[in-house]
């Protein structure tokens, strides 16, 4: 696979007792380093790729690259974690999105990555189907308006031209179902983030 | 990296979310949001959002489709049945503009100090009705008075121009209301009342008397006669064509008496003042033309103008031989009837029921049932 060489940004002076536990071998550092961050990741990779299989496996492939970085102590600005996660994700995804490759040919033998946590899985299954049930509830009209917007990315202007609604009624409405559903799965989201943590 | 806000937090995420980012904005934001756990939340519900509305995207926007074509149904289902409910309403109103339905307050029966003929004549007021086609007839009250007469519009339609002047005379210190028949909803009103032509004041009536009015008022109910085109040429029979072709011949403007021909259209097709403007410049070259006075008489009678279309009507009567004899002594009775002139009424449907014609067994019958009400008083 052809991918661009990973930067790694230093490491910050906050994460340094992280960053020295790992660069120590301690194992439970790695994994608190992967729980934190492992959703900001995972995140992040689904929203660039708009794969959840490709954005679970590149999240295993950032965390394998930053491990590696840190054992070796390639970080060099220690307060600077998570912009040195963040650029080597960027690089993954950019490879990945490049290339089109389905999985890295890093060599994980000597990295040993959590497997995707199954209940953080499920409640994002289930979590999927309710806003799937909350959004049919909305009217064909809204959910055109929220279609347009999030799924075209049309501007609320584009959006009010096509659907012959004034400006300000597209943003109220789109506002008042966004504050709905996050009312509504924000606290199942929380749920999930802090056993996931 | 601001996202206290919700709002400034929504826009971001989605700009985030629809690539709209510039680079580095991208690069501040993703840094924030590896620490943000509420930009995290937010993110992880608008992505479910954007993936449920991705898998129903198609479904999404077909139903949007579907609800647009359904909508373009609907208004114009809803155009069209404006449409037509407006149309119906003009034919409606074209009908019952030209029906004249009008009610008036009938004339007072004659009191029992009044038995005879002539002392019924002076306290009938028949109310002039038309019911060509069926004009909406009802009443409602009658004011019975003793001195003062006052007249009261009573005229009923939802659309009728004319108002039919009823007398209602006010007795002093007594007024009451009248009931109306309740098996005869085109009732008349009945109270002491004065004759709308006559100006005379006529004395109460009682409850007895009621029936005998509503039956006068019966009798002074007017139906158009059909019209004539057998005079538009001197000895002329009818013509062929005006028939088939029903009464708009192509040839008016060409024929014997255009004004009269014209004013016979108007009349079939029930404009009775436009048929009497026409009748009048008709009379102004044959002021004798026994069926130009004829019907004259009766657009007068059709427009609650019975005292009006009495002298014509006469003038009718007057020339002999005229096929309209018969019917011109019918409706001038009728006239004489609305006019509270009974005795003459009495007089002319006699003189039509004398007469052999197609009118002959209608005058009989209206004149056995004008005998009844005045033995009946």
């Amino acid at each position: 696979m052809d991918s661009d060489p990973v930067v790694i940004p230093a490491l910050g002076e906050p994460e340094l007792s992280l960053a020295t536990r790992i660069r120590a071998g301690d194992g439970s550092a790695e994994n608190e380093l992967v729980n934190t961050y492992r959703r900001g990741v995972f995140l992040i990779a689904s929203a660039r790729t708009r794969d959840r299989e490709a954005a679970r496996d590149l999240t295993q492939e950032v965390f394998i690259a930053v491990l590696k970085a840190l054992r070796d102590g390639q970080l060099r600005e220690p307060n600077k974690l998570a912009a040195f996660i963040q650029g080597t994700a960027r690089n993954l995804i950019n490879n990945y999105i490049r290339t089109r490759a389905r999985r890295s040919e890093c060599d994980l033998d000597s990295v040993e990555v959590p497997s995707p946590d199954p209940v953080m899985e499920l409640e994002s299954a289930e979590r999927q189907r309710l806003v799937g049930q909350e959004l049919a509830t909305f009217s064909a009209a809204d959910q055109q308006i929220l279609l347009l917007s999030l799924v075209d990315g049309h501007s609320l202007a584009e959006v009010a031209q096509r659907l012959k609604l004034s400006h300000d009624a597209v943003r109220a409405r789109k506002s008042r179902m966004i504050k709905k559903i996050m009312k509504k799965f924000g606290a199942l989201v929380t749920e999930t983030k802090s056993r996931t943590t | 990296m601001d996202c206290q806000k919700d709002l400034a937090r929504d826009e971001l995420i989605e700009q985030y979310l629809n690539g709209q980012m510039q680079p580095a904005e991208q690069n501040d934001f993703e840094i924030h949001l590896l620490e943000c756990s509420l930009c995290q939340q937010t993110l992880e519900v608008l992505q479910a959002v954007r993936e449920d509305l991705v898998q129903r995207a198609h479904e999404i926007r077909s139903n949007s489709g579907n609800q647009q074509v359904r909508l373009r149904w609907k208004w114009a289902a809803l155009a069209f049945t404006v449409l037509m409910v407006g149309a119906l309403g003009v034919m409606q109103w074209g009908k019952l503009h030209k029906k004249q339905a009008i009610i008036t307050v009938p004339p007072a029966a004659p009191s029992s100090q009044s038995p005879s003929p002539q002392a019924a004549n002076s306290s009938f007021s028949a109310s002039p009705v038309n019911l060509d086609h069926g004009g909406i007839l009802a009443s409602s009250e009658a004011v019975r008075s003793g001195s003062n007469t006052t007249p009261k519009s009573a005229a009923i339609g939802p659309d009728h121009p004319k108002e039919t002047v009823a007398p209602v005379t006010q007795q002093p210190g007594k007024t009451e209301v009248a009931e109306v028949p309740p098996q005869d909803s085109h009732a008349p009103q009945t109270g002491g009342t004065t004759p709308p032509h006559s100006g005379q004041a006529m004395p109460p009536v009682s409850g007895a008397d009621d029936a005998a009015a509503i039956e006068l008022f019966k009798l002074g109910m007017v139906k158009a006669p059909p019209p004539t085109f057998a005079s538009f040429k001197a000895g002329a029979t009818p013509h062929k064509g005006d028939m088939v072709k029903g009464y708009y011949p192509n040839d008016v403007e060409q024929g014997h008496r255009v004004e009269f021909r014209k004013a016979m259209m108007a009349y079939v097709k029930k404009h009775y003042d436009d048929a009497t403007s026409l009748l009048e410049n008709s009379l102004n070259t044959e002021p004798d033309a026994p069926d130009v006075n004829f019907y004259y008489g009766i657009c007068k009678l059709l427009q609650s103008h019975p005292a009006d279309s009495l002298a014509p009507l006469q003038k009718a009567i007057d020339k002999p031989n005229s096929t309209l004899t018969q019917a011109a002594h019918f409706y001038l009775a009728k006239a004489y009837l609305q006019t509270g002139n009974l005795a003459k009424a009495e007089t002319e449907l006699n003189a039509a029921a004398e007469i052999t014609g197609f009118m002959k067994e209608e005058a009989a019958a209206d004149l056995a049932r004008l005998h009844a009400v005045l033995a009946a008083k």
